[in-house]
């Protein structure tokens, strides 16, 4: 091992030099008077190429700078340990629990009749659970649903409620898989598929959620499989760091939408749409706006860019939209991205394979409002 | 005029955090003063005055590092400069 050269350290004579020309032994003008403040600080993060290149992979993807994910997974670590220090050691995995505990919980809440089905990865490794009412997705999803309705119960209340709601989560791994990776993971999600399928003909879900952008193929696949519709499917981010606004924003939608979707469980064709921004008395009209121009990138990322000036006829906050793509209508989800450092073009999501198919490179689509539909044509 | 410290990397923070120790104190002081500091400056030099861990009121010597003020060296007030700094809103 090959000792670290460090600086040599200096003793205390050149303090003592500083301290004769500090201001409080020599006050003069030449001193500016700087108002008493509290310093905002920067630390610099050393990482290898490699780590450093995901990292602005992933910030470009959540239209962040680099050092400000980095900034925002720190304070969530920082939320989540209080003010103890040993608490940035990770809690040891709960592995020892039976997992008919945690399926028998499930089932317990299980509605009669399922109008949304949430499709989750698994449980997590830490011991937490959904229906034990700890875990980040629980959380998260009852601020869903505060922000759809006003109040919500806490705890196993709560879970009573999304069952009598016929709300219900379902995770495609019977075990953990949010410390694995690659394949292994993979597997452990598709090893339930075929139960998902059985599980959608035999409950017809109005809207089914994944949770996690990840499980959108899955999900694809078992409701094609189940011969559903697909624009009743909703993916939203796993609810933590800065995806966690995200996923409560979207559920909320889904939520606020579910008087309707109870009183139409039968709707196997429907394309109903849950009452969205764009329907608040207020009968907007696009005529006259187009979107950015749909470039490769916007293709592969299943997005169509809404620019400034054609923001004003969209809603303000996320919302769930109903768009009809050159005659092709689904539900998505439009997210008008006014940060609060600055605006960006708004997003609006549409499925990567149907856009592919509607939507040439670098084309620029004509943009209306009718009602509650974004028209692009 | 609003005041950035910067700590530096790894390596830099490991050096500060030893020179700082061999006068008793430590990052952690620095991080206490910065909170809540009075400071002044003449040129590339800053002067801050402020509370370490524990309220042990201490001074921070910062030189400019482009945007920010890079801490070089601290020690704990004496009564001179404790008095100065009490006089000047500290405390």
């Amino acid at each position: 091992m090959v000792a670290k050269t460090r600086r040599r350290v200096r003793g205390p004579a050149p303090d003592a030099r500083l301290r004769a020309e500090s201001p409080a032994y020599t006050e003069s003008d030449d001193w500016e008077a700087v108002a008493p403040q509290s310093m905002s600080v920067v630390l610099s993060v050393r990482l290898d190429a490699g780590s450093a290149r995901r990292l602005t992979e992933m910030a470009r993807l959540a239209n962040q700078t680099a050092s400000a994910l980095v900034r925002d997974w720190t304070l969530q670590h920082l939320e989540q340990a209080g003010s103890t220090a040993h608490a940035i050691s990770e809690a040891a995995p709960a592995y020892d629990e039976q997992p008919n505990e945690f399926e028998s919980l499930r089932d317990r809440y299980r509605p009669e009749a399922i109008h949304v089905l949430m499709v989750g990865e698994s449980r997590p490794a830490g011991g937490t659970f959904f229906y034990k009412a700890d875990s980040h997705l629980f959380y998260a999803t009852r601020e869903a649903w505060v922000r759809a309705h006003g109040a919500a119960p806490h705890g196993a209340e709560f879970l009573s409620q999304l069952k009598d709601h016929g709300v219900w989560l379902y995770d495609l791994a019977v075990a953990p898989v949010n410390r694995m990776s690659g394949r292994p993971r993979r597997e452990a999600v598709a090893s339930r598929t075929a139960d998902l399928v059985e599980l959608m003909r035999a409950t017809n879900p109005a809207r089914v959620v994944a949770i996690k952008r990840s499980l959108e193929p899955v999900a694809r696949s078992a409701m094609t499989s189940a011969g559903m519709n697909l624009d009743r499917l909703v993916v939203l981010p796993f609810p933590l760091y800065q995806w966690r606004a995200e996923y409560v924003e979207g559920l909320a939608g889904v939520f606020a939408a579910l008087g309707d979707l109870a009183a139409a469980p039968a709707m196997p064709k429907a394309r109903r749409v849950p009452p969205g921004p764009l329907s608040q008395g207020d009968n907007r009209s696009g005529a006259g706006h187009v979107t950015q121009p749909v470039t490769p990138n916007d293709l592969s990322s299943g997005q169509i860019r809404i620019p400034q000036s054609s923001k004003p006829v969209l809603p303000t906050e996320k919302s769930l939209v109903t768009a009809l793509l050159r005659g092709e209508q689904l539900e998505t989800t439009y997210d008008p991205r006014n940060g609060p450092d600055r605006s960006r073009s708004g997003v609006l999501r549409i499925p990567r394979a149907i856009l592919r198919t509607s939507v040439q490179p670098y084309e620029r689509l004509r943009l209306t409002v009718d009602g509650n539909t974004v028209r692009l044509d | 005029m609003e005041l950035t410290l910067d700590l530096g990397d790894e390596d830099e923070q490991e050096w500060l955090d030893d020179h700082l120790g061999e006068r008793g104190l430590s990052i952690e002081d620095v991080m206490g003063a910065a909170s809540s500091l009075v400071p002044r400056r003449k040129g590339d030099r800053l002067f801050g005055y402020g509370r370490g861990v524990g309220g042990r009121p201490i001074v921070v010597v910062f030189s400019k590092n482009q945007r920010a003020w890079r801490p070089r060296t601290a020690w704990p007030m004496n009564e001179v400069e404790e008095r100065w700094w009490r006089r000047h809103g500290g405390g």
